[in-house]
């Protein structure tokens, strides 16, 4: 077997050579737009949500005796 | 083949070095996984298992993963730049001082002289002489590069440069310290800032020791061990800017509900779902490059270890990203789920990956062939087995441990006391020093093949030549 | 995208920093700047020179490989260590010690839960308190001496980056380590922690009138005895007798150093509200403390059934020996 010689030509297929696969691509804008939700849902100051408020919700003072 | 004399001493030396402290890493690591279960494993201070576990991660992460960076990064530079390193001198002192830093700094790790900080404990005199090396590797890089007899820089040339660029900024950042003393010193930054930067620098260090540069290695020898080239030339573009652009903002996902402000734990776990979308770019970039002539998996020994390789960089890739959502994150942060996690990365990714690159190189170097395919296979069975074993008992006990430490009874109370939970572990804890020495046993055969292939390469070139060695 | 650039090293590399610079400027060095990262409790108070030396002990050992310090928002781990952590604490700490794992407990509300005598018995040997702990021994500290000289320049250091005031240790402070050794050091430095904080379970009252609903069954004792040996027998003895400097007989007559029993709902406040639960019953017991909040880490009932067990007890230690010599055990309650 004769080995790939060591050019970037050589070493990968041309640009044009393939599409960017449709299911990654999905993937990739869907983290995205997953992230713009998140970073709205959980940050203080955007969607009002916070660690202490959550815990203050949750969690009585004491357990009950 | 090759009409430049490469330096490949150099390359070897750092392979060389980086097989030994991978040796002395793992039977460390073989050692404190006993402690766990065994405190009478404690056998002295310096031999306890707080001062051994940096050794055991500095050891394999800068000893065994940095010193094979630093050869094969040589040896892919010269190759793509087809020409010799410019300052071949300097890369020979450089693996000198290599082996002195890391000798030093186990020394030192021993002696207690830590700055608690997660992967950057080494004390500031240490600390100067990385910076020091690091800066003479990355003189010789840029300058091979510069002048490089090769137009186009192939993939692998950018993730050399992008970690040599990024190592930098992060290790200088995190280790600013004051001394107080020639091995004492306190961190720079207090509090809540303490732990953002050194988390920063953390997952970082994951992002540019343990990806980028195997990234390199990856997509080099993988086309070249299969004869295949790499399936989609603009997926390893939008593949590598948006990785390197979305890794530094990830660091918090270490701090999930600690007191560090919501708005920069919630941005850490944002970026890091993101990093999904750009590993899995080079999953799929390796997959459908294999995927051409799936017989390069029968036919090339080496195929199948890239394959499992970048498979257990995909599924790290998915398990890390889904550690950092708040709900899986209070389940399982602190727990021995974490360690499986790392060992599933750097014994399947990581070291796989190594293993086959310095598979592929040494017998170039020598003009031979590999001493034994049959041992490189066994090799490749027992490290995968290992891994396995060690990550999924650590996955299992790690669930329990979290969950344990939650259960309420019907008042409100805990139902179990820390001491509860912690002997659940045990059992598991056993199994994981088992599958930990299956691994090593595939490990010291790795050894073991590359050093009887060295040891072939010199036979031959001491016999008289028959066609033309290839190597200098 | 243009080719040009994967042919231009030097503005590839400088392409590649300004990319890792964003995330990087956003997410790390802009928070510096921000007052958020750098908020300090009012209660939060320097390290003397004796914890500072014992912080530098649990660096050196790599305690932070085993042991986190920080509580999380969450139920559990408010229950189980006290309340969770706030940025305002760690003012000092350079660098932080959270930690990234828990093979041991939590240590961030670990000051005053226990007295200094057991943590230098655990500290020795931690399997002899509890049985099937992993930690290894540090008995080793006891032997070492601190060094003066060099524990004032790591403070002055430390001192150095704070403003001035907030670090009050005097030559005297310093001269008075020669005494001392590491294990004082990191006892020291263990009680120190989470000083800032006010213990959340001790926040309930006391209710002396609440009777126990398990009253003396047998099996309410027998529950109390398995309960008592697993988390009470490590400091009070397996029969209740006490250990000298650790915690007081639970079977003589003297509650909290003060003559005189009191009634179930005191033992149940007490246990319940730990050390911090003593104001409300209005005996001092021992000065610095040392009785661990158990509300929220056992059930109530377990609660009550120890109680119904140290009832039993008590009531068959006066029938077998009613003129039994107290005075060989502690004088008096040392909660």
């Amino acid at each position: 077997m004769s080995e790939i010689p060591d050019t970037a030509e050589a070493m990968e297929n041309k640009e044009t050579a393939h599409r960017l696969p449709l299911g990654w691509l999905v993937l990739y804008f869907g983290l995205i737009a997953w992230g713009a939700a998140y970073l709205w849902l959980y940050t203080p100051a955007l969607g009002g949500w916070s660690q202490a408020g959550a815990y203050d919700q949750a969690a009585p003072a004491q357990p009950s005796r | 083949m090759n009409e430049y004399r490469y330096d490949n001493q150099t390359v070897q030396g750092f392979i060389l070095s980086a097989i030994f402290w991978g040796v002395v890493g793992i039977v460390i690591g073989l050692l404190i996984s006993i402690q766990l279960w065994a405190p009478a494993a404690n056998l002295a201070p310096w031999l306890s298992y707080g001062r051994l576990r940096p050794v055991h991660t500095n050891g394999l992460a800068f000893g065994l993963g940095v010193g094979a960076i630093f050869g094969l990064f040589y040896y892919i530079v010269m190759r793509l730049c087809r020409r010799p390193l410019v300052f071949p001198r300097l890369a020979r002192l450089h693996l000198w001082l290599f082996n002195a830093i890391i000798a030093a700094a186990a020394v030192s790790l021993l002696a207690g002289k830590s700055q608690s900080l997660e992967y950057a404990e080494l004390e500031w005199p240490l600390d100067v002489a990385i910076v020091v090396i690091w800066v003479m590797f990355a003189v010789n890089v840029f300058a091979t590069v510069i002048r490089r007899r090769e137009e186009q820089m192939y993939v692998s040339l950018w993730y050399v440069l992008a970690t040599v660029v990024a190592v930098a900024i992060l290790y200088i950042v995190n280790n600013a310290a004051v001394p107080a003393g020639l091995w004492k010193s306190y961190h720079a930054y207090a509090g809540v800032n303490s732990a953002n930067v050194q988390w920063w620098y953390g997952h970082n260090a994951v992002g540019f020791v343990f990806t980028t540069p195997i990234l390199a290695m990856f997509y080099y020898f993988l086309p070249k061990t299969t004869g295949l080239p790499i399936y989609s030339h603009r997926l390893s573009i939008v593949s590598f800017w948006s990785l390197i652009f979305a890794y530094l903002w990830t660091g918090a996902h270490h701090l999930v509900y600690s007191p560090l402000p919501d708005w920069i734990q919630t941005l850490a776990i944002v970026f890091t779902l993101f990093l999904i979308a750009p590993s899995w770019g080079s999953v799929v970039n390796g997959y459908y490059t294999v995927g051409a002539d799936w017989s390069k998996m029968r036919t090339n020994y080496l195929t199948k270890f890239f394959v499992m390789g970048i498979t257990f960089y995909g599924l790290q890739t998915v398990q890390g990203p889904t550690q950092a959502l708040r709900v899986v994150s209070q389940l399982i942060h602190f727990t021995d789920w974490v360690p499986g996690h790392v060992h599933m990365g750097t014994m399947g990714w990581v070291t796989m990956t190594i293993c086959a690159s310095i598979y592929y190189v040494i017998p170039r170097i020598h003009g031979t062939e590999i001493y034994s395919e049959k041992i490189a296979n066994v090799h490749f069975w027992l490290v995968l087995v290992g891994q396995l074993l060690f990550s999924i008992t650590m996955w299992i006990t790690g669930i329990q441990q979290g969950a344990l430490w939650k259960v309420q009874n019907a008042d409100g109370s805990l139902k179990y006391s820390f001491m509860d939970g912690l002997v659940k572990n045990y059992p598991y804890w056993h199994t994981r020093t088992l599958a930990g020495i299956v691994f090593a046993v595939g490990m010291l055969l790795f050894v073991y093949n590359v050093l009887k292939t060295i040891q072939q390469g010199k036979a031959l070139r001491a016999s008289p030549p028959s066609p033309a060695p290839a190597a200098a | 995208m243009a080719g040009e650039i994967y042919r231009k090293p030097v503005s590839f590399a400088l392409m590649a920093a300004v990319t890792v610079l964003v995330g990087s400027i956003v997410t790390m060095a802009y928070p510096m700047f921000r007052a958020e990262m750098h908020e300090k409790l009012e209660n939060l108070r320097a390290f003397t020179p004796l914890e500072l030396a014992g912080r530098d002990v649990y660096q050196r050992e790599g305690c932070v490989g085993c042991h986190t310090q920080t509580v999380r928002p969450l139920r559990s781990e408010v229950l189980r260590y006290g309340d969770y952590s706030k940025a305002g604490e760690f003012y000092f700490d350079r660098p932080f010690l959270w930690g990234s794992k828990r093979t041991g407990p939590d240590l961030a509300r670990e000051g005053g839960k226990r007295p200094d005598a057991w943590h230098a018995r655990h500290y020795a040997d931690p399997q002899a308190v509890t049985p099937r702990s992993n930690m290894p021994r540090y008995a080793f500290l006891a032997q070492a001496r601190l060094d003066p000289s060099e524990a004032r320049t790591h403070y002055r250091v430390l001192a150095s980056l704070s403003p001035k005031g907030q670090w009050t240790a005097t030559d005297a402070d310093f001269a008075a380590l020669s005494e001392k050794t590491e294990l004082d050091a990191l006892i020291a430095y263990t009680q120190w922690l989470g000083h800032a904080v006010q213990r959340k379970q001790a926040a309930g009252g006391v209710e002396l009138a609440l009777a126990n609903p398990l009253g003396d069954s047998p099996q309410a004792v027998a529950r109390g005895a398995k309960v008592f040996e697993e988390n009470c027998a490590v400091c009070h003895g397996a029969e209740g007798h006490g250990e000298t400097q650790i915690a007081p007989n639970l079977m003589d007559d003297t509650f909290l150093g003060v003559k005189g029993d009191m009634p179930d709902g005191a033992y149940f406040g007490l246990i319940t509200g730990g050390s911090d639960a003593k104001a409300a019953l209005g005996r001092p017991g021992l000065p610095d403390g040392g009785m661990t909040a158990f509300g929220g880490q056992l059930a109530n009932d377990d609660i009550w059934a120890v109680i119904s067990w140290i009832r039993a007890q008590q009531a068959h230690e006066r029938q077998e020996a009613p003129a039994r010599e107290q005075t060989e055990h502690l004088p008096g309650g040392q909660h």
